[in-house]
């Protein structure tokens, strides 16, 4: 192979380590970041922008599980589930664009109401979600 | 006798800074400028990344707005272009993929460029369409600057479009007249300190085969189509480095010069350079009305609340640009022929002195950039430790709670840009006076009203910067 075309090939891997492999990349660290640390990811909008995303969240009673709460908002958005007993003495707020993180080990199974806990838009009362806690 | 700049720099004063061979060898390597586009993609990719999953969240906390908006724009105001001149276009990512596709090859040297190859339209071949795609986009300024999505549409249009127009025409007519932030870069890089220039005319003259215009087996030729050997001003050069590679002479330079001395090359002055001129300094009102100053309500209409308040905003915001803000100068270049020479077209009074914006022009952008600097940039301390806002936290910096520094004293810098513009307008002005009209009698009496018109300009920036 010529000097020239050895040249060509590296610089189309940098081309490629550039776009194709930082894309890849940053996919995967997400992701592996997210299995490690058993995250489930919930996108925080009022409901005239979409809503909660997820509006279910499957959990499994007695394991540990880790919220992570993204704003992707222009208002700051709240997180409390009640019957669970998050975001009642400590509130949880997330600021425009911010990202917040909930741990929890939910005790009991059954159907459970999640909701914003800050008045974000007209709509806030229906800013509201499930998380469904089923046996082991 | 040689002028002066501001009394200290000759206009003829140059300093190689491509002297040494090592430079020398690095700039005519064909890895220069493709490492520096390179490395600029990998931070694009971030960027566009950042701004699609950031969707239409605040841009505070986004790694594309921050650093599209406040990093790149300020470095651009401030550095790149008064100190660089259009050294951004050397390193420019989003034009790249079309440039590869044309040439088929990253750095490798092709005698036919793929594509339809056409001749970009001669009605086009100037800066009007780059003066109302660049208005265009300023209409959407109340989105850009705050909706990561919007950003991400923004500069994937230009990457689609550069690779279209890069397809139908032949090498970077997009950069050259198409790109709507590369016509302020041309105007306003006039200003720079920089340039690169043919070493000694006399080789060019005795060379007859212009290789940097039509290329050789080493380089390209002129992807700006320009003519290296004879260029007096870096308006449309775009600093790619082909004509170091081309030239057999090795006669091409990177100068260091005084600064604005393009503005004294009385040729190809033209309206469409004049209202960039008008534009820019327009909209920099306009950018500090909407995101420093005040007025909820005009905020309110750029950020389209209502129909009927965007289109308000569009209405004044062109009509201001294009016609009141020409118009008023108008009326002081027709002052000027008044009171100098009637035998000089007011066309051209009004066109050559309107190049007395471009110092003052750029100034007011280095003062609208102090107000984003100083009060945001703590935001980045957030955004690279978190670009995409997924809660990473990879420096340890993204719970660094916005903090606005030197907010106190940044009138002051402010207010010394200012002055800075309007001394080297003023400076500048008179030169072209003394080139706009025969006699110095005459240049002293027609500088009068533009001398008026720049000062009043400056006094209202200084009042509404800081006032």
């Amino acid at each position: 192979m010529q000097k020239k075309h050895i040249m060509e090939v590296v610089a189309g891997l940098l081309v490629v380590i550039a776009t194709v492999v930082a894309i890849a990349g940053v996919l995967y660290y997400e992701d592996k970041l997210n299995r490690e640390r058993h995250t489930v990811v919930l996108l925080a909008r009022a409901p005239e922008l979409g809503n909660w995303d997820l509006p279910e969240i499957d959990l499994t009673q007695g394991e540990p599980v880790r919220l992570k709460i993204r704003n992707v908002d222009t208002v700051t958005h709240g997180f409390t589930i009640p019957e669970l007993g998050v975001g009642i003495n400590n509130p949880v707020e997330i600021k425009a664009g911010h990202v917040a993180f909930v741990e929890l080990t939910p005790a009991k199974e059954g159907t459970f109401l999640y909701a914003c806990s800050v008045w974000c838009s007209k709509q806030h009362p229906q800013m509201t979600g499930k998380i469904i806690v089923s046996r082991r | 006798m040689t002028e002066k700049i501001l009394g200290i720099f000759p206009v003829d004063w140059r300093y190689d800074l491509t002297s040494l061979p090592h430079v020398r060898k690095i700039l005519k390597s064909r890895w220069v400028p493709f490492l520096f586009i390179v490395l600029n993609l990998s931070v694009f990719t971030v960027i566009l990344m950042a701004a699609f999953v950031g969707g239409i969240s605040a841009g505070n906390y986004n790694f594309g707005i921050m650093f599209v908006w406040i990093v790149w724009w300020v470095l651009l105001m401030l550095v790149l272009v008064p100190i660089f001149s259009r050294a951004w276009c050397m390193t420019c990512p989003l034009p790249a993929f079309g440039e590869w596709l044309q040439r088929l090859h990253f750095l490798g040297v092709r005698k036919k460029l793929f594509g339809l190859n056409k001749k970009w339209p001669k009605p086009l071949r100037n800066m009007w369409l780059m003066n109302f795609l660049f208005l265009g986009t300023t209409y959407t300024s109340g989105f850009l600057t705050t909706r990561p999505l919007a950003t991400f549409i923004l500069l994937m249009t230009i990457i689609v479009g550069s690779i279209v127009l890069c397809m139908v025409y032949e090498r970077r007519n997009f950069c050259v007249y198409g790109c709507p932030v590369s016509g302020f870069q041309g105007l306003y890089s006039n200003l720079a300190v920089t340039e690169i220039r043919a070493k000694n005319p006399e080789i060019c003259k005795n060379h007859k085969i212009r290789e940097c215009v039509i290329g050789n087996e080493r380089g390209y030729a002129c992807p700006w189509m320009q003519q290296p050997f004879n260029m007096k001003r870096n308006t449309y050069c775009g600093m790619c480095l082909e004509c170091f590679k081309t030239c057999e002479h090795d006669n091409m330079v990177i100068n260091l010069r005084p600064p604005a001395v393009d503005l004294l090359v009385d040729e190809k002055r033209g309206l469409d350079e004049a209202w960039k001129a008008f534009i820019m300094l327009g909209i920099a009102i306009f950018f500090f009305l909407i995101m420093q100053g005040p007025f909820g309500t005009l905020k309110d209409w750029a950020n389209a609340k209502t129909l009927e308040g965007y289109l308000t905003f569009i209405g004044l915001h062109s009509t201001f640009n294009l016609l009141i803000l020409p118009g008023i100068f108008l009326a002081f270049a027709f002052g000027s022929q008044r009171l100098a020479s009637r035998e000089v077209a007011l066309k051209k009074v009004f066109t050559n002195f309107s190049y007395t914006l471009v110092p003052l022009g750029l100034m007011a952008w280095v003062a609208f950039s102090f107000g984003i600097l100083f009060p945001n940039s703590s935001y980045v301390l957030h955004v690279i430790s978190d670009p995409f806002a997924w809660g990473w936290d990879l420096l340890g910096t993204s719970h660094f709670p916005w903090t606005p520094f030197m907010t106190g004293i940044m009138p002051l810098f402010q207010v010394g840009s200012l002055l800075l513009g309007l001394v080297l307008s003023l400076d500048i002005g008179f030169k072209i006076s003394k080139q706009t009209f025969q006699t110095r009698d005459e240049a002293v009496a027609g500088f009068y009203p533009i001398a008026a018109f720049l000062t009043l300009a400056t006094m209202f920036l200084i009042w509404l910067f800081t006032g």
